[in-house]
């Protein structure tokens, strides 16, 4: 028979035990807790570090701290632009489009016009990009391929094929997959091909190049070929929006967007949006900037000097351009995206006249 | 007697486990908050290091990489309260300033002292901050003059480019 003594000391062993165990339990799960989100914070802090030094330097990377963690990021558009995660939402202070994956490999795209630059940051996981050219302007298909990752030396990798019918062609490259150079190499024989049939594996983006997108609306991405203006479509899987596209990283972010749907819409359209906003913010701040740099220094040059007239041209032709961005919705109409690329080239020869004449740099 | 002398030993050894866990607690949470002081202070360097990269090959300042291009300096300093616009591309509460080491005293760069003038700055407040400074290029459009025209020069000058911390 156990004494009295004996039963308190069972009983009050039992429960400060199980007390002692309940703090160190709730304690280790919380410390848990904060060092994923702590491990989270950090690779995505890296990430963007990662990227900030590919916008500046031009330097492809590729970067694989994604890997083995259970990350779920997403893009929010709504100013300041920024990643949104499970540690909330950190700013992205340059133009990056990102397609989330275990390694992700970043590239840099630049839209030169001459007087200014446009980069954005590129980062893909594995991705294999397929085209379909069902017409035979084959410059076009050339000019997206340019403006996408060569990941040559580096991993993962973004390989380039073509499907043609029921024909899926991607080991064009010595039988190996095609990277960015090896796959231009491969466009020397321009063909009308049939619309694509084969069923397209989850990394794949297949990338149809039609006169009329309005059958294969449901298919992927469909492009017409630009207009004599330089404008086109884009259709995606998806999305009810006929979005226009006047240069290839429009297309190159709605690609690499996708057709999936997150919190913010269609994936693809989201980055597209996002890629104009930031242009023409951008556009409009390097035109302002230009503008009031003819007058400055174009008023210290004499008035007989044909500088002056040079600098008076190139300042018209800023506030052109600024009027034009004074539409925050100037992506969406035909007729503002065409005035838009015609004044630009027209900036870009008043710059360039200015260079010839030797008023200023090229 | 005996009895009641074991329980209390038996409640003392508990109380003195029980603050030796919580010690360990407050020790690994002190640990932790002095880690997340020190990855502060670190994202505060790393950021400045990055807008400084960023500023010295962003096409809105320079010609080219590392040379800034004094016309659209002086083009910014004088469109008004540029900041805002600036912080919406860069993000917020930075600041940057170039001097040029022409061992003159600092005349601002405006409209009317243009180009006899050796000093921009942007978004410069009274705070503290964590700044980077080196040597850069400055292209200056109206170098110099003669019978023939106008030239342009290129002059060295300092950047100090950083974040206001707390």
């Amino acid at each position: 028979m156990i004494s009295l003594y004996q039963l308190f000391k069972i009983l009050f062993g039992l429960i400060i035990s199980g007390f002692i165990l309940f703090v160190i339990i709730y304690f280790l799960s919380s410390y848990t807790q904060i060092q994923d989100s702590s491990q989270q914070a950090t690779t995505l802090k890296n990430f963007l570090k990662t990227a900030g030094d590919v916008y500046t330097s031009g330097n492809s990377v590729g970067f694989d701290d994604f890997y083995g963690k259970d990350f779920k990021l997403t893009f929010d558009t709504r100013e300041p632009e920024g990643i949104v995660s499970g540690t909330g939402k950190t700013p992205v202070w340059f133009p990056l489009f990102f397609s989330l994956g275990d390694e992700v490999f970043l590239s840099r795209a630049t839209i030169d016009m001459g007087w200014w630059e446009f980069h954005a940051v590129e980062a893909m996981p594995r991705t294999r990009i397929i085209f379909n050219p069902m017409t035979d302007d084959w410059d076009f298909l050339m000019e997206i391929v340019q403006f996408l990752p060569d990941s040559e030396f580096f991993d993962p990798k973004i390989t380039f094929g073509l499907c043609d019918g029921s024909l899926l062609q991607e080991k064009l490259c010595g039988g190996d997959f095609c990277e960015k150079q090896g796959f231009l190499y491969q466009l020397s024989n321009p063909r009308i091909m049939d619309k694509c049939t084969v069923r397209m594996p989850d990394n794949a983006r297949l990338i149809i190049i039609s006169p009329s997108c309005s059958q294969t609306f449901s298919q992927h991405f469909c492009l017409t070929p630009p207009n004599t203006e330089g404008v086109g479509n884009i259709n995606l899987r998806g999305s009810q929006s006929n979005l226009l596209y006047k240069d290839p990283i429009d297309i190159i972010a709605a690609v690499i967007g996708g057709y999936e749907k997150d919190l913010y819409g269609n994936s693809g359209e989201t980055l597209y949006e996002y890629k104009n906003t930031v242009f023409r913010e951008e556009l409009s701040l390097a035109s302002r900037i230009l503008a009031n740099r003819a007058l400055i220094v174009g008023s210290k040059h004499p008035q007989s000097s044909p500088c002056q007239k040079a600098y008076s041209d190139l300042f018209n032709s800023m506030n052109t351009l600024q009027g034009i961005l004074s539409d925050e919705d100037y992506y969406k109409n035909l007729g503002t995206v065409s005035s838009l690329l015609k004044q630009l080239k027209q900036a870009k020869t008043t710059h360039e006249e200015l260079a010839k004449r030797g008023c200023d740099y090229q | 007697m005996k009895a009641q002398m074991g329980i209390m030993e038996y409640i003392i050894m508990t109380f003195f486990m029980v603050v030796v866990i919580i010690v360990i607690i407050f020790f690994l949470i002190g640990f932790q908050v002095g880690q997340f002081t020190l990855q502060k202070h670190g994202s505060e360097t790393d950021r400045a290091l990055a807008l400084s990269k960023q500023i010295v090959s962003s096409p809105l300042f320079v010609k080219e990489e590392s040379v800034f291009d004094d016309g659209k300096l002086t083009s910014l300093t004088t469109l008004g309260n540029i900041c805002p616009e600036l912080e919406a591309m860069f993000g917020n509460d930075w600041f940057f300033e170039i001097t040029v080491l022409d061992s003159q005293p600092i005349v601002p760069c405006t409209r009317n002292s243009y180009p006899n003038c050796n000093y921009w700055a942007f978004c410069v407040q009274d705070e503290n901050s964590i700044s980077f400074d080196f040597p850069v290029n400055i292209h200056r459009s109206i170098g110099f003059s003669d019978s023939t025209g106008i030239f342009s020069r290129t002059d060295i000058g300092i950047i100090k480019a950083g974040i206001y911390v707390n």
